[in-house]
Order: structure tokens, then C-alpha cells, then sequence
């Protein structure tokens, strides 16, 4: 019986013309995403090396978990289905009652239908198979053909995704007889995903055990592979994979076992079950009609233009309320801002930079993953109004009515859009509990209404009008959902196959963000433009709708389209109409994409490999004449962007050889022309890249020095692609954008023991220290800052200059900044800021003077008569930086939020930037590894002294620990190899700000305080504001080897110049009542990235007695020779509590074991 | 009145559903007569603007039924064969949206004439249960409410009382009676007794074609003193099959037969004068060309 019904079902199947639809365009899709992806449509590859493979098991893997994942909308359209039209057709009440098993009928259809879904599946691997083998390919992206990686695929993802989420969606229907139900769990799915994803946020194991799709399981399982691994590799089958696809394979079968027990109880919908169902009243229908009332009463009708209108409205809230009342719409609603609050939480509460939960980034944050939320509610909702009548059988009755077409079009027009917006107000509702509840209370209702009301709803409003047209035309739910998240994903799609073509890419817009200071960075022109076309190609997408509205019987689909319509003069018009904005607002979009002219990645790539090929012959030109004074007038125009430098340097041969070759970079956007007060010859140049080569006539001897003027012009702010630096409001630019000298595309990585290292300082490659001039102006309203002390500022012709000096000579780099600031002055501190962004303010002068007073104690006296703290806008990024004495902060972190974090951040960030006058900025380190060890470690060092000055022990410890978990976190989510700390590079902050904390910290424990910090400045002393040679990591360890006892070096040796890990753990401890401890305890050293060897032993480690209140009783150092100690101490109080190596001395990667509480 | 000409639809599978149909209906109610499949539905649907024939014209009171649907549709009250509603909405509420859509746009007049067709409809203390679960003859009484709304001049039911328990039909056609005496009220049903009992003018209909038009009585009339009847036994039904003019056949308590013959004179012994009715028109109209 039960192979009959599956095999009736099946061959039902077959005949059906949409499951070959499906499966064409599942082969199409995969066909021309691999072929696309294996070279087919791209120019060859000219140079070697190493390139991803498209068929490694990995490639193979990731492409199918998107297919994976469009698949899953099919198992509601087919599986769901299949189910639902027996319900729909009424087809259950009779073949419930054939003597046949309700279970066999229910297995045979479910299994007939997924057996189909997993033949379209296995079209994607077919059109996978064929496209390996088509030729056109590039050879360098493909291995060679082999069929383990599909099959694993297939077994390991889709087959499995296939049958739990298919046996979870037929558990759906058949249980809620509902046909939303079944895509409402699909979209459930990918929430759940989101929710795993962001709960689970930096634990690995757990996001890749409980991903549905098993996903992030693969992501995490090879997120150490290199592109060697990556592409020869094949995935684990056992281990986490194995235990995430039966983790599911459980869940599945659970929610199997429970509805076929449940469904077997009765044929009635179980979920409607409890329902109220009336009977009958024999009572009211024996009544009969009495007097006459055939006399109906009078009421009036109207059919003008206004009462239909209020029809319409009238019309979308009974459609609104069927919306409102299905349980499934508050399940998504309830789950989507769930994880609204986990990403907004991820930020304001996150360890490393929490920040406030100011409105800009309440809505911005979460509102991509939200507004997709809305849009798939978008997509099923239109369906499910636009089939409503069909469905129930209503549309006999609702046809006949005298409504005209569009009213109806209209009505369910204006259903969505509000459900669009009583979505939208939710996530408002939603962000204003969220910030109450972070006790924040400087709510942006303005900016929520714009945000929210006009920037996200005007992308969901296209949705909207598309999806009533696709529901409307294709009159078949399942297929037109299938169809609107084809478009939906087919945006993307096309342009990863190269189509940037705007006016294609439906609904497109590139990414905005809002900052309180920038705005959106003048993004929102283009956004609208955009917005503007598609929304009247939607609109003009309502004449078809209208047309084609469904009312009244059709022999069949295509009897609708041929029909004599009645196209009427209004249609005629509306036609024409949106078609003509439509050509208007295409115009206008190419117009500007002509002004902006924006240039590929490919191209620029390509233009700089033949850079590095053409001008190799300059890469060992090393001595170069070095800037040693700077006089610059800066134009900033923030209205509209524009940016005019005029510049003048002074060069000087600071090396013993004679210069004839001058190697000069300008800024790859800008438009800058130069002179030379000496007579030259350019030899080599590209226009491109802005490189240019130049042979002095008269070459340069020592001491020499020469005038080098230039004229830069800024890029104009364009519509698209936008690079102008000038913003309406925070401008920030650095000098990276004037011209360099030397070669560029050096590698930093030299050897500290490379003397030709010396020659260059790490931050300023052709530039020594230098005296600093500059005029900047800006428009009236804004104040401009740059580093310096300021000299004057006045007004004329409605502009504001400002004239900045700097008395002493400084490092190389400066920044310019304008904008509409708020200035707080603390006695020589300014702080500019937006004026809502008060909130951290005072840590951060307190940070800034902390600084000053601890470090000019200790290396010297600042030397400006007054510091700058500058806010920038955070789409420029996180960090703050220092400038001699203005301090660029980014704007998070003036929203950053102290109470949450684990340090007190604004304290921290500004004492860390202030530190850097002394070590950064006057000490310039060699441009070799280990550079950083020299500024960054020792600034963080010194942060951490002054921390403890300011906040005392308890504080100082807490950010310790802070710097060894980001230490111990980090080497594992690199791919570099993890140097010693003398080699540390500029990427590897997890080594130079966390190890470099420790190390440092834990030296100078040993040594003392006051011996490192006579190193300390005994080394500053020789190095600051001097030229080349500029020091190195290795000569400064050198200094602290003399300076430290035979018996303490190992520990330089240890932290400094390997990578070394100790294991201690107390084991057993014990007291009597003479108050004597005995302690057991356990230590090993390894030296080694993962070494396994113990490594001899003659440390001294600290062991710290506590009481009942943390309080410490002894700190006891002793020094260990062997693995197992055993030690009794005496006590003068009663001990609850012992810590080995309470202070963080050491590096151990379990401290859990390190703690003993009695 | 409501004029149809030369009207004529062939569904793509190859069926007649009409074959060059020209009828007048004028006011009062008007019995369409017809077998399953005989193309009643067709019809009706054309006629309450939700299917287009072929070929033909309909006019309504100089209204063109074909080119300004919406004009007829302000007039029309349609109840179609079987319909469906939204779920879990109660009649109260289904009925206001009803009465949105047809034009009534004073919510407070909505509210009037709704409670007053659940009234006459007798719905009323059912008014706040939704109509999904209703029975099959309260849903039908909604039918009729929800038609009412607009005071339709033209009120097309369709095989209304097909599934209904005689009470309920009787109670439905009584209700149909009373909102039909004014207007033009076009019903079909494949049962004789609700034409006979309700309709003042009836046609047949068949295989797309209009057999006969009239008003019940007159066709009754013609068929006076030319039925038959008599019983048989049960193994003699192929014997008066064969030779004489059979309109319908049943049994008796007592397993013999009694059969109705239409025919001028006495066909043999044992038959006696039938009183003619309706239904022996129908069976007639259908097959009129048996011979004796």
C-alpha cells in the first residue's frame, strides 16, 4: 500500500510542469556560478602563485551550503504542498476513510515529495559535474575532477539539511494545516542560525554544533587552514561535523516521533482543534420570518473617486488584521528582535570596546539583518493576501463585488506597507528599550523616524511593489515566493559574476551607515537615486498588476494574459509616466556614475603588479634626502568637498653618500603637481600609480638640501564611489595623501640585526623629525585642527583660518581635521568633540593628564603648551592615534561606554595616545621587526603603571588580565607564525600590546621599578628627536640583559626573546591550627609555539595567601628548580584562599588551577 | 429585464458549456432548470460578470453586462455554488467588509444594514461566530445576507439549496421569496420542487442549450391528461423501457415499481391519469423524442 501511494504521488509529480521549472533553475544557477567562479567569464591569470581552487573539498563545500540553504525554500513549496492540497481539496476526509494506515498515506506522500526535492537538489551537482568539465576554464582555479568532495557534500549536508528540515516542515504543515506554516520554519531556520551565531559569539565549537545547516561547523572547523590546506584538504567526517548532524537528526526525529503520535489521534487540525466549533442552534433556525421586512433598508452607495480611496484603506486594515492575528507573524517578530538584541548587545556589551547604545548605532547596527526580516515577511505576506481570496473560496463573493481592480491592488498595496511600518516602529520601540534599559537616555528621534521611515522603507516599499506584481502574475504562492528570493539572491548573485551595472542590480544600494558627527557621508544621494529609479519601476510594475489582477474564472494561466484587457487612458498614463521617471532617474544615475568614474579592483591591481614589474630597478635605491621641515597652507571646503593643498618641504641629505635619483609618491587619488628649485630630468614615471623618478642634474651631496614645492588638488565628492576626504561635518585626513619619497612597496618585515634597517624610522620612511607650519582653512561655522600649538585663527571672506606651529621639531605625521565641534578646555587640554558626545569626556582628560605627569617624571618634560583631543568619525574606524599633541580619537570611542567595559576604556585610550609623545614620537624606532616592542609595548606598559597609580592595585591586575587574555586569544586566530617579542611585526597586536604588557611589567617586577625605568629613560634619552640611526628592539633588550641579575634573566630570555609558556597548578594544600600552610604544587616550563619538551628550571614564582575578605595576608617569592614543590609556610592570619602567581608574572594558559580555596 | 443573446462558450477541453443561448428574463423569480453539467454555472457566472463567453451579449436595464461590468455589479447580488470565507472572521464582521466593498462607505450605515440583513437572514444571534463554522444552511442564509448588502436588483443564485436538510431549505427558500418579489431573481437548481414552489418563470436547460422557457404552469398545462402511471413489477421495467415514453421510475414499499409514461392516449391496461408536475416536464425536456 504504502509503495503504491508513493509511487502514485511521484509519477503525479513528474507531470507537474514547476518541478521542472525548479530544477532548471537550480542547474542554471549552480552551472553558471561555477563556471563563472572557475574563470570562464575573466581574462586569464598572467602571473603564478597560489590561487584558491574552485573543486577543493572546502570551495565544493561553501558553494553547496548556499544552494543548501535556497534549497530549504523548496521543502515548503513541495513538501508542504503536497500535504497542504489534500487539506485544500478536502481530498483528506476521504481517503482518511479507505481502509488504509494514516501513517502509510502520510510516509508515502512525504517521502514521494522529498524524494522529488532531492532530485531537483541533485540537479546543482550535475550542473557542478558538467561544468568541471566544459572547456574555457582557467586551469590555475581548477584541481583535478574528483567525485569524494561532491559525495561528501551531498551525504555529509544537503541530503541530511534535506530530510531533518523536510521532516521538520511536513511535522509543521501537518500539525498547523497552515501553508505559511512550512516557510515560516524555514525562515525560523535561518533566524536560528543568526541566534547560534550570535549567542554563542566567540565560542566556535558551540556556533558550529548547533548551526542547522552545519554552516559554521565547516567555517570553524577550518578556520586555521592556509590556502594549501584550503585547497587540498578534505573536510573531517567525524569530530564536530558527525556530532552537528546528529545533534539535528535528533531534533528531527523528536518532532517526528511527536506528530505522527499526535496526528494519529484525530483527522482535525490539531492545532485548531481546541477552537470553538458552533453547531447548529435549532432554536434560532426554526424561527421564520414574521413581519415583513423584504423592504431593505436605504443606505446610500458610493463609487466616486474619494470613497473608493477610503475603500482601500478600509480594505488594508482587515487585510492588516489577518496578518496580525497568525501566531506565526509574532514567532518571526519575537525571534527576529531577539537577535535585534543580541547584535546590539554584542556592542554595547562587549569586553573589548563596549560602547553606549547611541541611536546611530542602535538602528544601523542591526537593521540590514531586521529590514531582510521584513522583506521575507514582505515576500509571504503579499502572497498570502493576494491568494487570501483564492484560497478560503471568498473570491467568488469578493469578485462580484463593484470594486475596481486597483482598489483591490491598492488595498493589499497598503496592507504591506503598513505592516512594513508597524514593523519598522517596532525596531524603534525595540531600540528605545534597549537603550532605557542600558540607562541611556539620549534618544534621536529624528534620527530614528528618517532612518527607519524613510532610508529602510523606501528599499522595503520596492519589495513590496515587486512582490504584488510576481504574486499577482503568477497566482501560485510557493513558486512566487521562490521567485522574489531568486531576485532577491540573484542581486548579489550577478554582481559576484562582474555585473555592477546599477540600473540592473534590483533594489540595490550600497551599504550606508550613520555616525552623529558625519552624517551618512554624503552616501545618501546616491542611495535615493537609486531608490528613486527602482521605485518607479515598481510603480510602473502596478500597471501589469492591475491588468493582470485575478477576478472571475480562467480556463487557465495564460487565458489571464491573453484576455482583452481594459487597458484604459488611466493605465495608459500611469504607464508612461513611471516609465518616463524611470528613463529620467536611469540618466540621472549613469550622469553621475560618468562623474565619479570609479576604477575596478581588478584594474587597480593589474595596474600595480605592472607598477612592481616596471619599477623594480628602484626597489635597493635606500638613501633618499629626508624631510626636515614642512610648510603647508591646507583649503578644506565642506560644503562640497573640495580640498587644495599648497606645500612646501625642505630636503636634506642626512646620509654620507651623494643623491642623484629622487623617488617620489603622490597620493593615489589626488591630483599633485611638484617642482624642485634644482634642475631635473624625470626618467621614469607612472601617472597611474603617481610614481615618479627623477634624476637630479646636479646630485645631492651631504648636508645638501633642496626645496621641494607642490600643489595637491583634492578628488572632487562625488555620487558614487565618493573619495573625497573632505566631509561635511569631521573631516580627518592624514599626510598620507602628500607626497613621499622613496620606494613604497617595500616590505616592513627586515631583521632588527639588518643594519640597513637604522637608516629609516619605522613610522616616517624618508623623513626625519621635521618642523612643523601649517595655515588649514575651512568654512565659517567649522574649527580646524591640526597638530602644533595654535598660533592665531581669524575670519575673512566667510572663511575660518587657522595657523598651527609646532615649537619643537616632531615626527613626520600629522593629521587635519574640520568640523562643527564642541570645544571643552581643561586648563591646556582642548577636547573637541560632537556636541552629544559628552559622556566620556572627563576619563579621558583625566587619562591625558595622567599621562602627562607620570611620563614627563619619568623621560622628560612635555613640550606644547597645549594638547588636542580630536573625535573623528568611526566609519574611519575605532582606534585613536597620536600626533605629537593632537590626539585623533575615533568616535566610538567617545561613545564608548565605561560601565560595561572591564576597564575603564576612555581613561585607557587617551593615557595610552598621551604616552606615545615620549615613545612613538619623539623615540622613533628602525623600520625593522620588533619596531612596535619599542612603542606599543612599552606605551602599554607604562599605561599599565599609570593605571595603577590612578586606580590602584585591583584595577592594574584586572587590565593585566585583560592584555593575557588577548594575548593567549589571539595567537590562535592568526596566521602568522607567533614570534618572540623583540620580532614582533606591526600586524601582531595580540603580542605587542598583550605580551608586551606582561613581559615588560613582569620584568620590571623582578628587577624593580626604578631600575627598568632608568633603563627606560636612559634609553629614551640617546634615541629621542634624533635621526638616523634609529633604534631597535634588540639593543634596548641588550640594556636590560646588563641591567638585570644572572638569576633574573631568564626571564628576558623567556618573554622577550622566545615564545614561552609555563604550567603551574597547585595540587594539594593543607592547615593546621598553628596557622602553617602546606602547599603541593606543580610547575613545568615549554619553550616552543606548541613544544611538548619541559624546559629546565631555576624561576621564582609568587604564591599569595588570602583571607576571608581577598584580603592578602603574605606574598611569598620562592624559587623552584623541579616540577613538584612542597612548601610550608607561616601565617599570621587565617588563610581561606592561596593564588600561585597572583600577579600575572608568567604566562600560563590555565590560571584556573593556579587558585586554592579551602 | 435582463436580455441574452446569441451567447456561447466552449472551454478549451473541447466542452459546450453554450451553445448560442438567447433568453429574456424579466422581474420576479426565474427557475433555471438543468442536469449536472448542463451548463447552469457557466451561465450564471457570465451573467454575474466573472466569466467572459466567447461570444454574445448580455444587457441589464441598458446596462452592458460584457463592457461595464462594475455598472452591473452595483446592482447584482451573486451567490455562488459553493464558496468559501475567510477563517475565524465572524458574519458580523465579514458582512461589514462585504458592505465596504460594495460601497457602502458611512461606517455607521454599514453597521445599520448589516444588523438588518442578519435580521432577515436570521443570523443575527449567531452574528459574533465566525462564519467557517457554520453549517451548510447558515452559510447558505450568509450567502444571501452578504448578497442583500448592495439591494441588488439582480440577484443570481446558484444551486442554492443543493446539500441542505429540507428544513434549512425551506428556510432558505422562504427567505429568498421575501428579498426576491421586486427584483429579478435567476436561481438554478437541478431540483424540481424549488422551482415549482418558488418561480413564477423557469427554463430548462441542457447540454448548453435552452429547452424550453415558460412560466411553471403553462408547462404543466401542455403536458395535462398525458401522464401516465402505473405499478409493475421490478423485472418488467425494461419491457416499458423499450416501448413506450418512460419519464421517471421508483419503488414502492412493497419492491414493485411504479413508473410514470408520457403518452396521448392509455398505453395499456392497468395505467391510470397521472396528475402532471414539474417534474415530468423536466424528465420530458430531456428526452423528448422517445417514441411510443
Amino acid at each position: 500500500m504504502f509503495l503504491n501511494i508513493f509511487f502514485f504521488e511521484f509519477k503525479n509529480w513528474l507531470k507537474k510542469p514547476i518541478l521542472y521549472f525548479y530544477g532548471i533553475t537550480f542547474f542554471s544557477i549552480a552551472f553558471i556560478a561555477f563556471v563563472g567562479s572557475a574563470g570562464l567569464f575573466d581574462e586569464p591569470i598572467k602571473n603564478g602563485g597560489l590561487h584558491k581552487l574552485v573543486n577543493s573539498p572546502l570551495e565544493v563545500n561553501k558553494t553547496i551550503h548556499y544552494f543548501n540553504k535556497l534549497l530549504m525554500f523548496l521543502l515548503p513549496a513541495i513538501i508542504g504542498a503536497s500535504i497542504n492540497n489534500d487539506f485544500k481539496n478536502n481530498t483528506h476526509s476521504i481517503l482518511y476513510s479507505y481502509p488504509l494506515k494514516k501513517w502509510q498515506y502520510i510516509l508515502a506522500k512525504f517521502f514521494s515529495s522529498l524524494t522529488i526535492t532531492i532530485l531537483i537538489a541533485s540537479t546543482i551537482y550535475i550542473a557542478f559535474v558538467i561544468g568541471e568539465h566544459i572547456p574555457g576554464l582557467q586551469k590555475e582555479r581548477l584541481a583535478d575532477f574528483r567525485w569524494l568532495p561532491y559525495l561528501k557534500a551531498f551525504f555529509l549536508f544537503t541530503l541530511p539539511n534535506l530530510l531533518f528540515y523536510g521532516v521538520i516542515v511536513f511535522c509543521i504543515t501537518l500539525l498547523s494545516r497552515n501553508i505559511y506554516a512550512g516557510f515560516i520554519t524555514v525562515i525560523l531556520l535561518f533566524l536560528g542560525q543568526s541566534i547560534t551565531e550570535n549567542v554563542f559569539d566567540g565560542n566556535g565549537i558551540l556556533i558550529g554544533l548547533f548551526d542547522p545547516f552545519g554552516e559554521n561547523t565547516v567555517n570553524f572547523i577550518s578556520r586555521f587552514w592556509t590556502i594549501q590546506e584550503q585547497n587540498h584538504s578534505s573536510i573531517p567526517v567525524f569530530g564536530l561535523i558527525a556530532y552537528n548532524r546528529l545533534f539535528w537528526f535528533f531534533v528531527a526525529t523528536i518532532t517526528f516521533y511527536f506528530t505522527v503520535k499526535k496526528f494519529m489521534l484525530s483527522q482535525y487540525s490539531s492545532l485548531n482543534s481546541f477552537l470553538p466549533r458552533i453547531k447548529p442552534n435549532s432554536s434560532i433556525a426554526h424561527k421564520s420570518i414574521h413581519n415583513n421586512k423584504s423592504a431593505l433598508i436605504q443606505v446610500s452607495y458610493n463609487f466616486n473617486l474619494t470613497s473608493q480611496l477610503k475603500k482601500s484603506w478600509a480594505l488594508s486594515i482587515a487585510d492588516l488584521l489577518l496578518i496580525a492575528k497568525s501566531w506565526i507573524f509574532y514567532c518571526i517578530l519575537l525571534l527576529g528582535l531577539l537577535v535585534l538584541v543580541f547584535i546590539v548587545g554584542r556592542v554595547t556589551n562587549a569586553q573589548e570596546i563596549a560602547i553606549l547604545p547611541v541611536t546611530g548605532v542602535v538602528i544601523t547596527l542591526p537593521a540590514f539583518f531586521y529590514t531582510t526580516i521584513v522583506m521575507l515577511l514582505t515576500f509571504i505576506y503579499s502572497g498570502m493576501l493576494i491568494n487570501r481570496g483564492k484560497v478560503s473560496g471568498m473570491n467568488q463573493l469578493i469578485d462580484a463585488t463593484p470594486s475596481k481592480n486597483w482598489v483591490f491592488v491598492f488595498s493589499k498595496l497598503l496592507a504591506i506597507m503598513k505592516m512594513q511600518i508597524i514593523l519598522l516602529f517596532i525596531m524603534m520601540v525595540a531600540g528605545i528599550l534597549i537603550q532605557l534599559y542600558n540607562g541611556f537616555c539620549d534618544f534621536q528621534i529624528g534620527i530614528y523616524l528618517f532612518h527607519l521611515f524613510v532610508v529602510q522603507f523606501s528599499a522595503l516599499l520596492i519589495w513590496a511593489l515587486i512582490s504584488l506584481f510576481v504574486h499577482t502574475v503568477i497566482g501560485n504562492l510557493f513558486l512566487g515566493i521562490f521567485l522574489l528570493i531568486l531576485v532577491w539572491l540573484g542581486v548579489s548573485g550577478i554582481q559576484q559574476l562582474g555585473v555592477t551595472e546599477r540600473l540592473l542590480l534590483f533594489n540595490f544600494s550600497e551599504p550606508i551607515a550613520y555616525s552623529d558627527i558625519s552624517g551618512y557621508q554624503n552616501t545618501l544621494k546616491a542611495y535615493f537615486l537609486q531608490k528613486c529609479y527602482w521605485l518607479f519601476f515598481g510603480l510602473a510594475l502596478m500597471v501589469p498588476t492591475y491588468l493582470f489582477w485575478q477576478r472571475g474564472w480562467y480556463d487557465s494561466f495564460l487565458s489571464r494574459f491573453t484576455k482583452k484587457k481594459f487597458f484604459g487612458r488611466g493605465a495608459k498614463i500611469a504607464l508612461v509616466c513611471c516609465l518616463t521617471c524611470l528613463f529620467l532617474f536611469g540618466l540621472r544615475i549613469k550622469n553621475e556614475e560618468w562623474k565619479s568614474q570609479s576604477v575596478s579592483t581588478s584594474e587597480q591591481n593589474e595596474s600595480f603588479e605592472k607598477f612592481k614589474n616596471n619599477f623594480n630597478q628602484f626597489k635597493s635605491i635606500f638613501i633618499q634626502p629626508q624631510i626636515t621641515k614642512v610648510d603647508l597652507q591646507v583649503a578644506i571646503y565642506p560644503k562640497n568637498g573640495a580640498l587644495q593643498i599648497e606645500g612646501k618641504f625642505l630636503l636634506v641629505n642626512n646620509s654620507e653618500q651623494f643623491i642623484d635619483t629622487l623617488l617620489i609618491k603622490n597620493g593615489f587619488n589626488e591630483t599633485t603637481t611638484f617642482d624642485i628649485n634644482t634642475p631635473f630630468n624625470i626618467i621614469k614615471k607612472d601617472d597611474y600609480v603617481k610614481f615618479y623618478a627623477l634624476k637630479l642634474k646636479q646630485p645631492m651631496l651631504p648636508k645638501d638640501s633642496l626645496f621641494f614645492t607642490f600643489s595637491l588638488k583634492g578628488v572632487n565628492r562625488t555620487t558614487f564611489n565618493n573619495k573625497s576626504r573632505v566631509e561635511q561635518n569631521g573631516t580627518f585626513f592624514k599626510n598620507d595623501i602628500l607626497p613621499r619619497f622613496g620606494y613604497f612597496l617595500n616590505d616592513d618585515s627586515a631583521s632588527p640585526s639588518d643594519s640597513i634597517s637604522l637608516s629609516t624610522s619605522y613610522y616616517t620612511q624618508g623623513a626625519d623629525m621635521v618642523s612643523f607650519n601649517a595655515l588649514i582653512s575651512t568654512s565659517e561655522g567649522q574649527i580646524a585642527i591640526a597638530p602644533g600649538n595654535l598660533v592665531k585663527d581669524w575670519v575673512f571672506e566667510k572663511r575660518h583660518y587657522f595657523q598651527y606651529k609646532s615649537d619643537q621639531k616632531i615626527r613626520n605625521s600629522y593629521s587635519f581635521s574640520s568640523g562643527d565641534y564642541e570645544l571643552k578646555t581643561d586648563k591646556n587640554l582642548n577636547t573637541f568633540y560632537h556636541k552629544t558626545h559628552h559622556y566620556n569626556i572627563d576619563n579621558m582628560i583625566e587619562g591625558v593628564k595622567a599621562s602627562i605627569e607620570f611620563n614627563s617624571k619619568n623621560f622628560g618634560d612635555y613640550g606644547f603648551k597645549e594638547t588636542n583631543i580630536v573625535e573623528f568619525p568611526m566609519h574611519m574606524g575605532s582606534y585613536a592615534t597620536a600626533f605629537s599633541n593632537c590626539i585623533p580619537t575615533s568616535e566610538m570611542r567617545f561613545i564608548g561606554n565605561s560601565k560595561n567595559s572591564a576597564i575603564d576604556l576612555a581613561f585607557y585610550t587617551l593615557a595610552h595616545e598621551m604616552t606615545h609623545y615620549w615613545w612613538g614620537n619623539q623615540l622613533s624606532p628602525a623600520n625593522a621587526k620588533g619596531a612596535v616592542m619599542l612603542s606599543e609595548s612599552i606605551t602599554e606598559y607604562l599605561t599599565l603603571n599609570i593605571f595603577r597609580k590612578s586606580f590602584g592595585h585591583e584595577k592594574a591586575l584586572r587590565f593585566l588580565k585583560k592584555q593575557r587574555e588577548r594575548y593567549l586569544y589571539g595567537r590562535t586566530s592568526t596566521t602568522i607564525k607567533e614570534s618572540p617579542l623583540t620580532h614582533v611585526q606591526s600586524t601582531q597586536q595580540y603580542l605587542s600590546y598583550g605580551k608586551g604588557a606582561i613581559a615588560f611589567n613582569a620584568l620590571s617586577h623582578h628587577i624593580g621599578k626604578q631600575k627598568t625605568h632608568l633603563t627606560l629613560k636612559e634609553f629614551f634619552d640617546e634615541f629621542k628627536n634624533k635621526n638616523a640611526p634609529y633604534p631597535t628592539s634588540l639593543q634596548l633588550v641588550e640594556r636590560f640583559k646588563k641591567v638585570t641579575p644572572d638569576s633574573l634573566q631568564y626571564i628576558i630570555e623567556d618573554l622577550f626573546e622566545t615564545v614561552t609558556f609555563n604550567n603551574l597548578s597547585i595540587v594539594h594544600a593543607e592547615k593546621n591550627e598553628e596557622k602553617q600552610v602546606l602547599v603541593q604544587f606543580e610547575m613545568s616550563k615549554y619553550r616552543g609555539q606548541n613544544s611538548q619538551k619541559e624546559h629546565s628550571l631555576c624561576d621564582f614564582i609568587e604564591i599569595g595567601f588570602y583571607d576571608a575578605n581577598e584580603k592578602l595576608i603574605l606574598l611569598e617569592k620562592v624559587l623552584i628548580t623541579s616540577k613538584k614543590n612542597e612548601l610550608v609556610f607561616k601565617l599570621e592570619k587565617e588563610c581561606s584562599k592561596i593564588i600561585l602567581d597572583p600577579n600575572i608574572l608568567t604566562i600560563d594558559k590555565n590560571i584556573k588551577n593556579n587558585i586554592f580555596e579551602f | 429585464m435582463l436580455e441574452i443573446q446569441n451567447l456561447s462558450k466552449t472551454y478549451k477541453n473541447g466542452t459546450c458549456a453554450l451553445n448560442n443561448v438567447n433568453i429574456n428574463i424579466g422581474k420576479g423569480m426565474f427557475g433555471l432548470l438543468g442536469p449536472n453539467g448542463a451548463g447552469k454555472s457557466t451561465l450564471m457566472r457570465i451573467m454575474a460578470t466573472l466569466q467572459m463567453p466567447d461570444s454574445g451579449f448580455l444587457n441589464f436595464e441598458g446596462i452592458s453586462v460584457l463592457n461595464t461590468p462594475i455598472e452591473l455589479q452595483k446592482i447584482l447580488g451573486y451567490l455562488p455554488q459553493s464558496f468559501g470565507v475567510y477563517p475565524k472572521i465572524s458574519a458580523e464582521k465579514l458582512l461589514d467588509y462585504f458592505g465596504l466593498l460594495k460601497g457602502i462607505s458611512s461606517k455607521g450605515e454599514r453597521q445599520k444594514i448589516v444588523q438588518h440583513v442578519l435580521e432577515l437572514t436570521n443570523l443575527f444571534e449567531v452574528r459574533k461566530k465566525s462564519v467557517s463554522g457554520y453549517s451548510g444552511g447558515m452559510k447558505q442564509r450568509f450567502g444571501i445576507a452578504q448578497l442583500l448588502l448592495n439591494n441588488p436588483k439582480l440577484i443570481i443564485v446558484d444551486e442554492p439549496t443543493a446539500g441542505l436538510d429540507p428544513g434549512e431549505r425551506n428556510r432558505f427558500l422562504n427567505v429568498l421569496r421575501e428579498v426576491g418579489s421586486e427584483n429579478t431573481v435567476i436561481f438554478s437548481t437541478h431540483i424540481v420542487d424549488d422551482v415549482s414552489e418558488l418561480c413564477n418563470d423557469m427554463a430548462i436547460i441542457n447540454k448548453g442549450e435552452i429547452l424550453k422557457h415558460n412560466t411553471p404552469k403553462q408547462l404543466i398545462k401542455k403536458i395535462t391528461n398525458k401522464v401516465w402511471t402505473k405499478n409493475i413489477a421490478t423485472d418488467a421495467i425494461e419491457r416499458y423501457q423499450e416501448n413506450y415514453h418512460l419519464l421517471s421510475s421508483g419503488f414502492n414499499a412493497d419492491n414493485s415499481m411504479n413508473i410514470r409514461i408520457y403518452a396521448n392516449n392509455e398505453p395499456e391496461d392497468g395505467f391510470v391519469h397521472a396528475t402532471a408536475n414539474l417534474e415530468d416536464v423536466y424528465f420530458l425536456s430531456l428526452n423528448p423524442n422517445k417514441k411510443q
